[in-house]
């Protein structure tokens, strides 16, 4: 197999399926063109949304190597190992995998490889839209380009019918307050308008409360959350899913017991983190139960504490 | 121009005017607002209960915590830099920092939230992991003649801050990416949530420290002969050092414990007061104590409301600011 | 008033003395000078006799005190040594520094007194530092800073005063003065002293009596032995006679 990267500025993600003396070529997230002459069959999964994507276009036999984040699905749990933040190029060499897909660009990894003579595809999908068209990109590299193509398109699918029932309803997007992390409750981290969350927030109908934030990740001051106001509270830091347990740890916070989301039981816990900020597959479950949370149908409304939401953001 | 009296009551007033103006700073949808009138709003809840918790629980302790930590920080720096005589000498020296970030750290790796400790879990474990490190300082200090030395305590504490640095990289390249920034943000200092009753512990804690430097005060003075001539002058220089490293690491741990790694303030401040004052321990630790809040809390005021609404931790401003201060600190020095 | 009297000192570093069976006395006003060659235990008797070192075995007595029993301020009270070099931190000014000899008489918080100035005031123009009164440490010559630190002795007003080796570095006037403020002490307060000294000529200066260390041991020598004192010192440094005077 042969690896070869020309620097071509496209910026997006495009598939194409022949080539002269390529079998296989796409072009990956900073415009590089990874040509393989077949298609991979030891793949080194650097991060879960890759290894998730793989396993879900049928590809789970030709993984050799996961990230050790990557808990999903079930099925990848046997791979070995190796650490997607800091990585060896020693150890993930030692796999001999003929595909490594990396989730961010460092130089110095992309040359090593190259001067081993093993192709590297970059993917750092910051929509829903790029997530769908990685994944036809990766199923392409290892094979299986129509199971990929269904799946993106799946995916599209389920966008488009969330966004749908959403134009279809009157009332304006409400408000969402989404926790990532409340080590420090005085300063907790939420997500800013730049992650990928509040698309997904966005799409499904509600609004991040604290679009003024710019980072995807950022630190904010109670004060601030206390003055949104927001309609709803996500929860996506790690910890129990269990609703009402975690409303009695929130209303116990100085001055959460004043917002209204508090007040009136608009506390969404039971949302996986994982379906809605690892960048694979997932993201239509995830989308999808977003959008159930914000918009319970009549069917769901058995949960106590809810109000149905007719009132403004 | 050197009457340490009339610095006192301006300081005073100073850091007085600062923490109403800091709690009246608010902070909404990105903006900085001013509310003045916050004193009215705090105790007449009627209007706005909402606002009142705000202020009354979120700004106004982390107003008070400010001054606090500022003023726990900067005495320990001073007097540990007349006791060595080392202008370079700062609380974080005598591997506090190293054992109360490790403290932190360990337990954030282990996932423990402390089960029924909860808010106290964190500020505790970096204390007892500071007053661990001062323990294994103190035992590597003492020479042969188990006597404390400077040269000693210099020595562990350096050896003590490499090694929990060691491990604390190491433990932190276990953590997920997430995880990793978030326990990084808490390394770089910061004042967080901080409750009235954690405020007094931390009070009297400090007052405490602050009163038994304050009674060896005439001992610390000698140190300016060195150690030997502090001896030849009556004090029992060993026992000194020993107390000195108690109440510096007190100060520090509980700084630690409540505001996360906070630097420079217990190197530059002590400058500042000397160049105010003239070299008498007892009126410049006060002096030390008061500037030292002055300086943090206009420090975490920056902090909240610079980049707003996002926090930047205050350990990185002061150590943007710290850095040139200090830089134009040693010239003067050099120079003389 | 109070006699100096060292009986059977062993002194040391360990367990092996570098000195055996140092015993003399001396009456309130008088001078004593250590004399010998190099590492033969000039330092460490000094070291035993100021308390930095314990003696290995032996008694040093002060006005009827055992000098080792007594608390570190007490002992400051009867005796402080002048060292040769001495780390200062170069801020402080003279009349502080000064000042800090009366740190052994201060009682709880109070700090310095009017009587106390009055002692430091007279030790600073006693070592002629009016004029430098005001200036930091760092800021003056280092025989002005051996000046001050010598003022800084004389108030702290001991009964007793060890010197080791003062006139290092010390050019004539310097040592002129501090040969005069010792005097001085002698007279006026009766100070015993106590003075290491390497050259001969500031030794028979400074002190009618010598105590010469050699090969272990502590030999007294007054002035009237000086001859003998010198064929000794001739015949253990292997030096033409001329050399030593």
């Amino acid at each position: 197999m042969k690896a070869s990267t020309s620097g071509s500025s496209a910026s997006e993600t495009t598939t194409t399926t022949s080539n002269d003396d390529a079998a296989i070529a796409i072009t990956d997230a900073l415009g590089r063109r990874v040509e393989l002459r077949q298609p991979a069959t030891r793949i080194a999964a650097l991060s879960p949304g890759f290894t998730e994507a793989l396993f879900a276009v049928g590809c789970g036999d030709q993984v050799v190597l996961r990230d050790k984040w990557s808990d999903f699905p079930a099925g990848g749990q046997r791979l070995p190992t190796v650490d997607g933040a800091v990585i060896s190029v020693t150890a993930v060499a030692s796999f001999r995998p003929d595909l490594v897909l990396l989730y961010f660009k460092d130089d110095r990894n992309t040359h090593a490889f190259a001067q081993l003579g093993i192709p590297v595809a970059v993917f750092d999908p910051k929509s829903y839209a790029a997530v769908a068209e990685m994944i036809a990109s990766i199923a392409v590299l290892c094979g299986r380009a129509d199971a990929g193509r269904q799946l993106a398109a799946h995916m599209r699918q389920v966008a488009e019918g969330v966004t749908a029932r959403v134009a279809a309803q009157p009332q304006p997007a409400p408000s969402v307050y989404v926790e990532v992390d409340a080590s420090d409750i005085a300063r907790p981290w939420t997500i800013g308008r730049e992650a990928l969350v509040t698309e997904l927030l966005e799409m499904a109908g509600g609004r991040n409360a604290l679009a003024h934030v710019r980072a995807p990740y950022a630190q904010v001051s109670a004060e601030e959350v206390l003055r949104a106001d927001p309609a709803f509270v996500l929860l996506l830091s790690p910890g129990s899913r269990d609703r009402s347990e975690r409303m009695r740890e929130l209303s116990q916070r100085p001055g959460y017991a004043d917002l209204r989301a508090i007040a009136q039981g608009r506390l969404i816990a039971e949302v996986d983190p994982d379906l809605v900020v690892r960048t694979g597959p997932r993201l239509a479950e995830g989308l999808q139960a977003l959008h159930d949370a914000l918009f319970p149908t009549p069917l769901e409304t058995d949960r106590p504490g809810d109000a149905p939401l007719l009132e403004g953001p | 121009m050197k009457r340490p009296a009339r610095w006192f009551w301006l300081l005073a007033g100073a850091v007085l005017l600062c923490a109403y103006a800091a709690t009246a700073l608010g902070q909404h949808a990105g903006q900085v607002v001013w509310e003045w009138d916050w004193p009215r709003k705090l105790f007449t809840p009627d209007g706005d209960p909402a606002l009142a918790r705000i202020i009354g629980l979120l700004r106004l302790p982390r107003v008070l915590g400010a001054i606090l930590i500022g003023a726990a920080l900067a005495p320990a720096g001073l007097v540990l830099q007349s006791v060595s005589r080392n202008p370079l000498a700062d609380p974080f020296l005598l591997g506090i920092s190293g054992g109360a970030a490790l403290g932190v750290v360990v337990a954030n790796a282990l996932g423990a939230s402390g089960g029924g400790m909860g808010l106290w879990f964190i500020p505790a474990v970096a204390f007892l992991g500071a007053q661990g490190a001062t323990i294994l300082v103190l035992s590597i200090a003492r020479g042969p003649g188990q006597r404390v030395s400077l040269l000693g305590l210099v020595l562990g504490g350096v050896v003590i801050n490499a090694f929990c640095s060691a491990i604390i990289v190491l433990l932190l390249t276990q953590f997920e990416p997430l995880k990793l920034r978030i326990t990084t943000a808490w390394l770089a200092g910061g004042l967080g949530y901080l409750t009235w009753s954690q405020l007094a512990v931390g009070a009297v804690g400090v007052l405490v420290a602050l009163v038994v430097l304050g009674f060896r005060s005439r001992e610390i003075n000698a140190f300016a002969l060195g150690e030997e001539g502090a001896r030849l002058v009556g004090v029992n220089a060993s026992r000194v050092l020993y107390e000195v490293t108690w109440a510096a690491s007190v100060l520090a741990g509980l700084a630690v414990s409540l505001g996360g790694l906070i630097g420079y303030i217990g190197l530059i401040v002590p400058h500042l007061v000397l160049m105010m004052s003239r070299r008498n321990f007892l009126p410049n630790l006060w002096l030390s104590a008061l500037l030292g809040a002055l300086v943090l809390l206009v420090a975490d005021t920056l902090a909240r409301t610079l980049l707003s609404p996002q926090e930047i931790p205050v350990g990185v401003l002061t150590a943007l600011v710290g850095t040139p201060a200090l830089l134009v600190l040693l010239r003067r020095e050099m120079r003389r | 008033m109070k006699r100096l009297e060292v009986c059977g000192l062993h002194c040391g570093y360990g367990d092996k003395p570098l000195l055996r069976d140092v015993s003399f006395s001396l009456a309130p006003g008088e001078a004593l000078s250590i004399v010998g060659a190099n590492g033969t235990g000039k330092s460490t008797l000094l070291a035993t006799l100021s308390g930095a070192l314990h003696p290995l075995s032996g008694e040093i007595w002060l006005g009827g005190e055992r000098l080792e029993r007594v608390p570190a301020r007490v002992r400051a009270q009867r005796m402080t040594l002048l060292l040769q070099q001495q780390p200062l931190d170069p801020g402080i000014r003279v009349r502080e520094l000064v000042a800090l000899g009366r740190t052994p008489w201060w009682r709880g918080l109070r700090g310095m007194s009017p009587a106390d100035w009055e002692q430091v005031d007279a030790a600073i123009e006693m070592c002629d530092l009016v004029a430098l009164a005001d200036r930091p440490v760092g800021a003056i010559s280092g025989g002005e800073r051996q000046r001050a630190r010598l003022a800084m002795v004389v108030a702290q007003n001991t009964g007793l005063i060890l010197l080791d080796e003062p006139t290092n570095h010390l050019d004539v006037a310097h040592r002129f003065m501090l040969h005069r403020v010792v005097e001085n002490l002698r007279t006026a307060r009766q100070t015993t002293v106590i003075s290491v000294l390497h050259a001969l000529e500031d030794a028979r200066r400074y002190a009618p009596r010598m105590l010469y260390l050699h090969g272990g041991t502590a030999t007294c020598y007054e002035q009237s032995d000086y001859e003998r004192l010198r064929e000794h010192i001739v015949a253990a440094a292997d030096v033409p006679p001329e050399w030593v005077y």
